[in-house]
């Protein structure tokens, strides 16, 4: 507005949170001095040489980072324009680029004497994360997940509860993510003097927002390194999926300063805007407004009465109703560009990528596949996309297959 | 054998501020039961009508008048019964009538006029309601319509204090009665819309000291299972935030007069507008405002607003909240603080924490006058006394919401049990 915001500056977030507009701590009062712990901690742990060099050995040693940079040759040939390259967080210990931040939270919780930790998921991702963290550092781990989400990533459900987690299956609401939130921080509000609350996405309420996408910007860091290693030169695009926007931020982050690189996340388009069964909350201006939902000010799927709308999309990852309070500051300075993918889109992405290169990717990830090959035939062959590939698709294998069949 | 015949009959006994009773003289017809004799205002129940809807009809066909009557008792009306053959039982409600007789208009009888007890005791009143109104005088005394009644008529001037005065007196009227406030939790639109406003006006006529009344939200991440699930039929019986204004100001048509603070969560005032909602809340008749999900750092954008209006605007502190934090709020809070008494979401509770004493005597370091209001847990008359002599009012949601699903009678019941809990020493 009339008011010149340094999106460069490293203070983003204000201190109480904010990114410009976006972000705050809209929350119950009871979890206000739990934040502002949790804030005080976080900065305390960060600035210690001793917790930074835990986290680092961690992640080379237990999570297999850093992880590569793939040439997608074979793709960028067929579609005859950019080349892409692939960040393959599908390698990362868990599958998903999920783990980076589950391991620094609960890092944390160990330093705060938290031995409760308690986690929300949609595609189980975060929950199988926080699960694997729980048990490799002898936590107490309660993940809340939707039951339509459990029915539709069954194979997460056993992983959690193999690796010792309890895994509470949640009935109200839509019975997705945002239940899945909701519900944990309900569990929290309760438990909040012995609890950590392990939040999987670059939401909620400050300094959650801020926190985790310092533990995923380990993923940009890195790409930024690699992809001038592989290609000699900056990406001219970086995509990623965006559902609260965690993998993406952690990306975009790494080259937020590069004021060439063109940011673009996608969001779930579902069955299409028109029908109103989607998750994209920048795409449809009559149901994606600026709101409050779940301790952030962001954009917000909602009605005219500001009542949360039913969100569709085929990967439960991207399922929510709201985005990173981050994303909605990117989008109104226009450092970053958010599109859709349809679930059509990322399933044919999906098979597209597997044939090609070998690899299935997450449903999620699929979503920044898709906006990929709908560019690279646009630009030179010179050009070069970076694609966060956040996640596997071996979870998937279930909705892909019946997807497909009643395509067939 | 022969079916004994049921039937019922309504009265009302509408008293003025002065505690006197409104009667009216039955025609001097011939044949007439007890013609020329003062007596209750009231009727045969019809068929099809509920007693509620028997006593509202008879005052608009006697008096033109509706008011808010609270049901008080009913017997078996010797006068009216034919052994063997005829059993009527007399529903009798109490309501207050806050006119004097030029204003009113007699569409029934030959007459009307306020009588005292001692001028009611020399009538011979029709039926057995001599009888009657002296139970009602000697009784007078536990029934908290008439105690309300009576306070209204020392000069209690809620009905021209708005906003955040009127929150204010809540406390100091309990205060100078020796007791603690009772403020229950309804939400609008649960059962049904109708039945959200009948549980209220119930709760009204019994005495409560005011309310909150529940905007349903779709993620209330407050509430426990209770609340989440009455606010989601809410939703389902089509709810909206300008219903729920519209429910308001029916309450006050309906002659309810206690302050009225709207609870709802933070998105659906954003979407609503904050300066819209404001000014549309005051001119609905509602007090205040009570937004969980919306702590004092980041309220200022509606304070402001509230202030402008004369609106309360309630913060909440809990057991987590430090000395800084418990000032913040003292400072910020208008009309009351909301102490959650636990650390949790809102719901039913067996026991309350063994350490609220000692919670409380720590805020009451830091908020000094600002009343105290307590909620989050409390469901029983036993926890209601315990609160009380704790702090300055008492919030029950959940318990009489729960209540509220089994009708009207129910939450009566409970209330009035709950308020019992609140004047026992």
């Amino acid at each position: 507005m009339n008011e010149y915001i340094n999106i460069h500056a490293a203070n983003i977030p204000d201190e109480r949170g904010y990114f410009g507009e976006f972000g705050g701590r809209f929350v119950p009062e009871t979890l206000i001095p739990a934040l502002d712990e949790l804030t005080a901690a976080y900065k305390v742990a960060m600035a210690d040489p001793e917790f930074q060099a835990n986290l680092a050995h961690l992640q080379r040693t237990y999570t297999g980072r850093p992880t590569p940079v793939t040439h997608a040759a074979r793709l960028s040939q067929r579609l005859g324009g950019a080349q892409i390259y692939l960040k393959r967080e599908d390698l990362a210990h868990t599958g998903a680029h999920k783990i980076n931040n589950a391991i620094g939270q609960a890092l944390l919780a160990q330093r705060m004497g938290k031995q409760r930790i308690v986690a929300e998921t949609g595609a189980g991702q975060h929950g199988v994360a926080s699960a694997t963290v729980c048990a490799l550092l002898g936590l107490e781990c309660h993940v809340y997940m939707g039951s339509v989400d459990m029915a539709r990533q069954q194979p997460n459900v056993f992983r959690m509860k193999l690796l010792g987690a309890e895994v509470i299956p949640v009935e109200s609401g839509s019975k997705t993510l945002k239940d899945a939130i909701n519900e944990a921080i309900r569990d929290w509000v309760t438990n909040v003097r012995t609890t950590f609350y392990l939040l999987g996405s670059a939401l909620g309420p400050h300094p959650y927002p801020m926190m985790v996408r310092d533990f995923q910007s380990v993923i940009g860091t890195e790409a930024r390194q690699q992809i001038l290693q592989e290609s000699g030169r900056l990406p001219d695009l970086c995509i990623a999926c965006v559902g609260g926007g965690s993998n993406a931020i952690g990306l975009f982050h790494g080259f937020r300063e590069d004021e060439d690189v063109e940011l673009i996340g996608v969001e779930a388009g579902g069955h299409s805007i028109e029908s109103g069964e989607h998750a994209a909350r920048f795409a449809d201006p009559n149901i994606g407004r600026p709101g409050v939902l779940q301790g952030t000010r962001s954009f917000v799927m909602q009605d005219a009465d500001g009542q949360i709308v039913n969100t569709h999309s085929i990967s439960a990852g991207l399922d929510y109703a709201s985005v990173g309070p981050e994303h909605a500051f990117l989008r109104q300075n226009e450092r970053a560009y958010y599109t859709y993918a349809t679930d059509d889109e990322a399933l044919e992405a999906l098979q597209t990528l597997s044939q090609t290169e070998g690899i299935i990717p997450a449903l999620e990830s699929s979503h920044a596949v898709a906006e990929a090959i709908k560019r690279a035939p646009t630009m030179p062959r010179d050009a070069v996309i970076l694609v966060n590939l956040s996640g596997r698709g071996d979870k998937d294998l279930d909705t892909v297959i019946k997807a497909l069949d009643s395509h067939a | 054998m022969r079916e004994v015949e049921q039937r019922h009959v309504v009265g009302a006994i509408l008293y003025n501020e002065r505690g006197e009773v409104l009667l009216q003289q039955r025609d001097h017809k011939p044949n007439l039961r007890y013609a020329g004799c003062w007596t209750l205002f009231g009727g045969a129940v019809e068929d099809g009508e509920t007693f509620d809807e028997a006593i509202r009809r008879e005052l608009i066909e006697e008096l033109d008048l509706e008011v808010l009557l609270t049901f008080w008792l009913d017997y078996e009306c010797p006068a009216r019964t034919v052994p063997g053959e005829v059993v009527t039982t007399n529903h009798v409600y109490v309501g207050q009538v806050r006119r004097d007789l030029n204003s009113l208009t007699l569409l029934e009888g030959q007459a009307m006029a306020y009588f005292t007890p001692e001028a009611a005791a020399l009538q011979q009143l029709a039926f057995e309601q001599s009888w009657l109104i002296e139970q009602f005088y000697r009784r007078h005394n536990t029934l908290p319509a008439v105690v309300a009644a009576e306070t209204a008529g020392k000069g209690m001037t809620t009905k021209t204090m708005t906003g955040v005065d009127a929150v204010t007196a809540i406390f100091e009227q309990a205060k100078t009665e020796g007791r603690a406030a009772f403020l229950p939790y309804f939400p609008i639109g649960y059962p049904t819309y109708d039945a959200s406003l009948d549980a209220i006006t119930a709760m009204a006529a019994l005495g409560v000291d005011g309310f909150e009344i529940g905007i349903p939200f779709s993620d209330p991440l407050a509430d426990g299972p209770v609340i989440q699930a009455a606010t989601q039929i809410a939703l389902e019986n089509g709810m909206t935030t300008r219903r729920c204004l519209e429910a308001v100001r029916e309450l006050r048509a309906r002659g309810v007069t206690q302050p009225m603070l709207l609870m709802g969560y933070l998105n659906p005032i954003l979407a609503y507008g904050v300066e819209a909602f404001v000014a549309d809340v005051k001119a609905a008749g509602a007090e205040g405002l009570i937004v969980p999900d919306l702590p004092p750092d980041e309220g200022e954008f509606i304070a402001e607003v509230c202030q402008r209006e004369g609106l309360a605007l309630v913060f909440f502190v809990a057991p987590t909240s430090s000395d800084e934090r418990i000032a913040l709020v003292a400072q910020r809070a208008t009309g009351f603080i909301y102490v959650v008494s636990l650390t949790g979401i809102t719901g039913e509770r067996k026991e309350l924490p063994a350490d609220l004493t000692e919670f409380v005597s720590r805020l009451r370091k830091q908020t000094r006058n600002v009343p105290l209001v307590m909620g989050f847990g409390i469901s029983t008359p036993e926890h209601v006394r315990l609160v009380s002599q704790l702090v300055d009012g008492v919030i029950v949601g959940s318990a009489i919401v729960r209540a509220g699903k089994a009708g009207t009678e129910a939450v009566r019941t409970l209330t009035q049990a709950l308020l019992e809990g609140l004047s026992a020493e």
